[in-house]
């Protein structure tokens, strides 16, 4: 069949929005309905991928990358750093273990050390793709098992780099298929003949790759962050969406270049902009490539199964499958318990990294070109791999319903989470005159505080002062899910734009009800919009500041200063209410200006009753009858002290004196 | 309307282990209105109308604070000066409280003995509370027995229970046995032990 592009797009595209929605809707997660989407077109059902498919697959690999560039993102490098020894004992052990424990079986089975050895190194490595995206669908990321899974499959990435180096070294002699060493390996993670310094000696090789490493942490700290700031000068979504991308892509070309891993590459270039102020930017531009990328990914291992050789040799390919499973399930508990995970987390951690990767399938096709493996092993094993990764998310399934209930029953002692989320009480949008001295106001009293604005000059310069500014539109609710908006307890909206805030606050309270949104408005029009958008508070941008004035000019006009400080509260309290009866009602503009004059004439009058002006002092003479002798003898009495008339006379008084 | 209307005061509520433990006690108690002075007026511009409302709508004002200088919080006083009727004074809609009781919940860091106060305790509390006594009269309000909390800054975790219970006591007394004041030396040192 002829497919072109388009036709190939529409082909993806239309296969995952029918399966993704009907997977989630029987709660098997989007993972398994790519997979399944995946099967449905491929050559053993419907057969629409074609030739194209295997060019799919190592496109739709750059989701991958992506999305280790976006868990960089999330990674800063002090929380890494504390990480190394987890990273490096955790994950080190699952895949020295792993390795070795699926050497032994294949050993046992009769084949040759050097290729059991391979089988183990590559079958230890687990899929980033799949875990990560399921356990982000289930929010399980930031719990402990989640995070442990995390480490270990950061280790398996790095991991990949030695085995690639060891592969060619394990060649048996008489199963060299292929002469030449074929360049489509290259594209994930492969070092491959097409490195560019692969003629060089090993040392320099290393050098090349550390100074690259170097190259790309330097240049995130010193020079991404000024040339961030031009193209975000230019205001344009387009352009920052761009360099993000060209970014991801120029960096998976270097390290390519260098035969390293791209996905490590990306992962470096997101851990070092974790710290910067286009964090949430960057998270929120990448997100949908990311998406679509890893969906057709799924889909092309879905599709890329091949169901004639599991069909031909049904039984041994279970009998693998399981196999395969059981061993690494059973190091992953051992391994996991031994660093402390226990109960639901341990088995949420085993389950989840049990499957074979997506690098395997690289590092088969090029084992096989270098004479590791035969071609039917590797055919085996890649279709073992395939079948382990479509049982992962049933794996998952079954942890939350069956497992996950019944820990819960038992009780697990809460196990400590060891990376402190940074996670704000208040997230403040809008970082203008306006935001900024909220925002110091909020600082100084030292509480956690997330700040969004689309200036870059002005974060520049709260940034100098260590506040946490990033950049992006705050009016964007993509942005403030990113920025933590659920767990926040409070948003404010000091945003310029007065619709785009409305917008905002209106599409707040829809998601997330139970959130305090504290608004500014710009005037009573505003006001009124602000509250019919449910804003539980919202502040008159100019009263207070009015007010203050008003109260100066009386003060320097000749008023007493207190007296003129009274006057612009109690003027201050009467047209909060007005504006706020008429924001209620909803009224036209004819019917306002009329309230609003009856409103002043109200105000003018309530000015001069005010009861601050009529203190007690003079009212002092006819005092209650007290016992004093209880003040001793020399005890001064009051001035002016004498039998006092009884209460109710007393206030027989003063209701003489009011008619 | 057998009512109570507490009249709340503390600048620095956070910081007071005596005071957050008789707001406790204070929970559920449905005749109860407590009113958090410094909470509703954190500018100390008071709403007099609201507040007189307040009153009238109430059988028994207590207000509760911690002694300053032997006086009221300053809220409190400014309270004072704004809300209660003032004789000679025209008002739009006349405050009576003639028949209301009026009652104080007061605590006090040191023990008498060294507030340099006539010996003898009944006296000593006299003299504390007097010129809240005479506003008290003045404006027309019945008084009441203080209920005093002494050595505030001492008392343990039982002694402050005991003293929360005694206030809740001491306010449901109000309510259901509209007790009345007898004469100026029946003040009894209450909720001290």
């Amino acid at each position: 069949m002829d497919h072109d592009l388009l036709f190939a797009a529409f082909v993806y595209l239309s296969v995952a929005v029918l399966a993704v929605p009907l997977a989630s809707r029987f709660g098997l997660g989007s993972v398994l309905g790519y997979l399944g989407a995946g099967i449905v077109i491929g050559p053993f059902v419907l057969n629409l991928t074609g030739e194209a498919q295997n060019d799919i697959m190592h496109f739709a690999e750059f989701g991958v990358v992506m999305m280790l560039f976006l868990i960089g993102l999330e990674l800063q490098p002090q929380v890494l750093w504390r990480l190394r020894r987890k990273i490096l004992g955790l994950g080190g052990l699952q895949v020295t273990l792993t390795s070795l424990a699926l050497m032994g079986v294949g050993m046992f089975a009769g084949l040759a050390w050097q290729t059991a050895l391979a089988i183990g190194m590559i079958l230890a490595l687990s899929s980033t793709a799949i875990v990560m995206q399921s356990l982000e669908e289930k929010g399980w990321t930031r719990s402990p098992g989640g995070r442990s899974s995390f480490t270990v499959l950061l280790f398996q990435d790095m991991a990949v780099i030695p085995i690639l180096a060891l592969l060619p070294l394990l060649a048996m002699p008489e199963s060299l298929a292929l002469p030449h060493i074929g360049d489509e390996t290259a594209q994930h993670g492969g070092q491959t003949a097409t490195s560019l310094i692969a003629h060089l000696p090993i040392w320099a090789q290393g050098i090349a790759a550390l100074g690259s490493i170097a190259a790309i942490i330097l240049a995130g700290r010193f020079l991404l962050r000024p040339v961030f700031r031009i193209i975000a000068q230019h205001q344009s979504r387009e352009l920052f969406t761009a360099f993000t991308l060209f970014l991801v892509v120029a960096i998976s070309l270097l390290m390519r270049a260098l035969g390293l891993s791209m996905a490590l590459g990306t992962f470096l270039a997101g851990v070092v902009l974790a710290d910067s102020e286009y964090r949430h930017e960057l998270e929120n531009n990448i997100q949908p490539f990311k998406g679509l990328l890893l969906g057709l990914f799924f889909i092309a291992v879905g599709s890329s199964i091949d169901f004639a050789l599991i069909l031909d040799s049904l039984l041994l390919i279970l009998a693998l499958t399981f196999g395969l499973l059981l061993v690494k399930l059973l190091v992953l508990a051992g391994v996991g318990f031994s660093f402390d995970l226990r109960g639901s987390q341990l088995a949420l951690f085993t389950l989840a990294l049990a499957q074979g990767g997506e690098f395997a399938f690289v590092l088969f096709s090029f084992a096989t070109q270098n004479g590791v493996l035969g071609l039917e092993i590797s055919g085996l094993l890649t279709a073992v791999v395939a079948l382990t990764m479509l049982v992962t998310p049933l794996l998952l399934i079954a942890y939350e319903r069956v497992l996950l209930p019944w820990f819960d029953r038992v009780q697990v002692p809460k196990e400590h989470d060891d990376i402190e989320d940074d996670e704000p009480r208040v997230i403040l949008a809008g970082y203008g005159a306006f935001g900024t001295l909220v925002g110091r106001l909020l600082i100084a009293n030292r509480i956690p505080t997330t700040i969004l604005d689309f200036n870059p000059e002005q974060i520049d310069r709260m940034r100098v002062f260590g506040f946490k500014v990033y950049y992006g539109d705050a009016t964007r609710i993509e942005l403030l899910e990113l920025a933590g908006i659920a767990k926040a307890e409070l948003l404010v909206v000091a945003v310029g734009d007065a619709d785009a805030a409305t917008r905002l606050v209106e599409e707040v309270k829809r998601l997330h009800p139970h959130l305090t949104v504290i608004a500014r408005a710009a005037d009573r029009f505003h006001y009124r919009q602000l509250k019919q958008a449910g804003a539980d508070i919202i502040v008159r941008q100019y009263l207070q500041s009015a007010m203050f004035m008003g109260q100066a000019i009386l003060t320097s006009l000749g008023f007493r200063a207190f007296t003129a400080r009274r006057r612009a509260q109690a003027f201050e309290r009467h047209d909060m209410k007005m504006i706020d009866a008429m924001a209620l009602e909803g009224l036209d503009d004819k019917t306002a200006a009329s309230i609003a004059r009856s409103a002043s004439e109200q105000i003018e009058r309530a000015l001069h009753q005010d009861s601050a002006y009529h203190r007690p002092e003079l009212a002092l003479d006819p005092l209650e009858s007290a016992d004093f002798s209880a003040f001793g003898e020399d005890a001064e009495l009051p001035l002016g002290l004498e039998p006092s008339p009884s209460p109710q006379a007393t206030q027989a008084r003063v209701k003489d004196s009011a008619s | 309307m057998e009512s109570v209307l507490i009249l709340f005061a503390h600048p620095i509520l956070e910081h007071s282990r005596v005071h957050k433990r008789l707001l406790q006690a204070l929970a559920g108690m449905e005749q109860v209105t407590l009113h958090d002075l410094y909470q509703t007026y954190p500018d100390f511009f008071i709403d007099v109308s609201r507040e007189q409302d307040l009153l009238r709508e109430h059988q028994h004002i207590v207000l509760q604070f911690p002694l300053y200088w032997f006086s009221t919080p300053s809220l409190l006083k400014e309270w004072q000066d704004l809300v209660l009727p003032q004789p000679g004074r025209t008002t739009q809609e006349p405050l009576d409280l003639s028949g209301k009781t009026f009652g104080l919940a007061v605590s006090y860091a040191d023990n008498l003995a060294a507030l340099e106060l006539p010996s003898e305790p009944s006296a000593a509390i006299e003299a504390m509370v007097l010129p809240l006594r005479l506003t008290a009269t003045r404006a027309g309000l019945r008084w009441c027995d203080p209920f005093l909390i002494p050595d505030a800054s001492h008392l343990d975790d039982t002694q402050l229970a005991l003293a929360a219970e005694g206030y809740r006591d001491h306010l449901l007394a109000k309510v259901y046995y509209q007790r009345a004041t007898a004469g100026p030396g029946a003040s009894r040192k209450q909720g001290s032990d």
